[in-house]
């Protein structure tokens, strides 16, 4: 028997909530203007900068409880504002409001000058640079590292390199076995695994030689085929059941902001970022090499923290919780959340939870 | 001796004679029977033009020889206008004969001084048909997922046991479930990932092609090329490294444990 049930009063009834919902929703769109959209807002002043890569530090908002500062560390593939979106929806407010001392560290706009600087620049050059300099300015011999997807796999492997720098060290959805995708999973997960090993090492080669970089928009096109009706429909249905709600819509377009600033990442880094580790899986394998030196992730003595999404689509939860047997300190700890990817860091449902887990753990490791 | 030369009735003469040739030429092309065309010599205009005659059905005698061997290798013209006219080989952006004229242009021996930016041409013009080959490769493969996505969704709206749908909301949202799942499965199977990986890379040499053309124009133009700037982006780098290792071992050892 057919599902479909049509009722003519239902369906009048429909339409004027719709009709009414779009005058509404039209008056507040056509209110909001770009300045309007702000993300990244939490006070902070530039302490330190090397090529384009800035390191800001956070006005303190609270009595400070955890001696050691954190360093914030994202990747390339987006912005570092995703961890402060917008007021009620920022890892970096909830540690700043729990006292943490907190730095973050901004890698730029990277353009086609930028193609041939490596992973070996980021970690061993911008990221070290910065660890000095708040080693230097707070006269302390280490600080506590907290790297973000591939700025997670940027702390893992300056910790694995420099353990004697580190006092503690927290990764939130981080990948570390590119591979595990295979052990099985939900079909929406790891797309970007199965992508990746599809390329053969000449077309990276050649992608990145035609375009000097990889490019940002390539990269948010590869993610909207993760979730393809989502992205579809996310002007036209996504959209219409926000739009009459002040606080869902500028959510709704704070989080395009952030999506529509993604730098390109450059070339060189690319090319290992997609051959040593999405394809030959090298970090696992300790045979992951920067500046003429191999990442070995048993070097990781200091206690670690691995924070990760349980219904993350882009790094699928096995990927990030196979460091816990490759590190070499007994002071490992899990945290997985519900949400997605992004979805642990800027959804309600998780505001305080994530900020709150890492709080806890560190005042726990002073 | 004959009458006055009449200049032109012989050139009517020799006009029908050229003429007659001419069709018994093409029709040796067109793989009707040859005909040879009766000759008749010319008179009054002395041996010139008899030898002219002579060499050009010479002539005409050698072509008609060398037709069909040369044609035998493009293929018979019926052929080559059934394959021109095919729809199915319009979405291919390309005929087989110019593309095996165009690859041998373009892979063949180069010269020196000859045709260096004809080759370039012709070689992007061959890599855009490529790329028009993938794109409607990676299209059909894509349309048959839109397609799946459209039948489980009417079965699941008129077969399949469920809720009743009583808003244009669940409808939607039943749609929307569905072709994303379907999506999400052909994304994943082999053919979907080699169709894109196919698409990748040959707009990706599309554009490399594209480039070099525009290079050879930088050059004849003393203008800075792409590959230039991108070396000097290189050494600026490199430089930078050695710098900051300078610096970095020019100063005090960091405070460590």
């Amino acid at each position: 028997m057919p599902r479909l049930v049509f009722d003519p009063a239902q369906t009048a009834k429909e339409f004027a909530e719709l009709a009414s919902h779009l005058v509404r929703g039209g008056e507040l769109l056509s209110s909001v203007k770009d300045r309007d959209v702000e993300v990244g807002t939490a006070p902070k002043k530039e302490v330190f900068r090397i090529d384009k890569t800035t390191l800001y530090h956070y006005e303190p908002v609270a009595a400070k409880t955890v001696n050691v500062p954190v360093l914030v560390a994202y990747g390339l593939v987006g912005r570092y504002t995703m961890a402060d979106l917008q007021e009620d929806r920022s890892l970096i407010r909830n540690l700043l409001a729990q006292g943490v001392d907190l730095y973050a560290v901004d890698w730029g706009e990277p353009s086609r000058a930028d193609r041939w600087l490596t992973l070996d620049d980021y970690v061993d050059d911008y990221l070290a640079a910065c660890v000095e300099h708040i080693c230097e300015a707070h006269a302390l011999d280490q600080i506590t590292l907290l790297g973000i997807c591939e700025g997670g796999v940027f702390t893992v492997c300056y910790a694995a390199l420099h353990p004697e720098r580190i006092k503690n060290l927290i990764v939130t959805i981080t990948p570390i076995d590119f591979h595990a995708d295979q052990s099985g999973g939900p079909p929406e997960h790891g797309f970007i695994n199965l992508w990746t090993r599809s390329l053969t090492k000449e077309d990276i080669d050649r992608l990145i030689e035609a375009n000097g970089n990889l490019p940002g928009e390539l990269m948010s096109f590869v993610f909207s085929q993760m979730t393809p009706l989502a992205s579809l429909t996310k002007y036209n249905l996504g959209m219409l059941d926000v739009m009459d709600d002040e606080k869902k819509l500028m959510n709704f377009l704070r989080m395009e902001k952030w999506l529509q600033d993604r730098p390109h990442h450059p070339g060189e880094a690319a090319k290992q970022w997609l051959k040593d580790l999405y394809q030959d899986n090298k970090l696992v394998k300790n045979e992951f090499v920067l500046s003429g030196r191999k990442v070995e992730l048993p070097q990781i003595t200091m206690p670690v923290l691995n924070v990760y999404a349980e219904n993350d689509h882009i790094i699928p939860p096995q990927t990030s919780r196979a460091l816990g047997d490759l590190v070499g300190t007994d002071d490992y700890t899990e945290i997985g959340l519900p949400g997605g990817h992004v979805g642990v860091f800027v959804s309600g449902k998780s505001q305080g939870v994530l900020g709150k887990g890492i709080f806890e753990w560190l005042r726990q490791r002073p | 001796m004959s009458g006055p030369f009449n200049w032109f009735e012989e050139s009517n003469k020799l006009f029908r004679n050229w003429n007659e040739q001419q069709q018994a030429f093409w029709k040796s092309i067109t793989g009707q029977a040859t005909a040879t065309a009766p000759v008749a010599p010319l008179a009054g205009l002395g041996s010139s033009l008899s030898q002219t005659q002579a060499l050009w059905r010479s002539a005409i005698e050698q072509w008609m020889a060398l037709g069909p061997q040369a044609l035998g290798q493009v293929g018979k013209i019926d052929e080559l206008l059934k394959t021109s006219f095919d729809p199915a080989k319009w979405a291919q952006g390309s005929i087989a004969p110019v593309d095996r004229a165009i690859e041998h242009l373009v892979d063949g021996p180069s010269y020196a001084t000859l045709f260096t930016l004809d080759r370039q041409v012709l070689r992007a013009q061959k890599l855009r048909a490529e790329w028009a080959r993938d794109l409607a490769a990676y299209q059909l493969v894509v349309q048959r997922a839109w397609s799946e996505a459209l039948q489980r969704f009417l079965k699941a709206v008129h077969y399949d046991e469920g809720a009743p749908i009583r808003t244009w909301r669940e409808l939607t949202d039943l749609w929307v479930d569905t072709a994303n799942d379907t999506l999400v499965e052909a994304h994943r199977t082999p053919e979907f990932l080699e169709a894109q990986r196919r698409l990748t890379r040959s707009s990706t040499e599309c554009r490399l092609a594209e480039r070099a053309i525009a290079e050879a124009y930088c050059e004849l133009n003393h203008v800075p090329t792409r590959t230039e700037v991108d070396e000097l982006a290189k050494t600026v780098i490199e430089l930078r490294r050695e710098l900051r290792a300078l610096k970095s071992a020019a100063q005090p050892a960091p405070r460590k444990k």
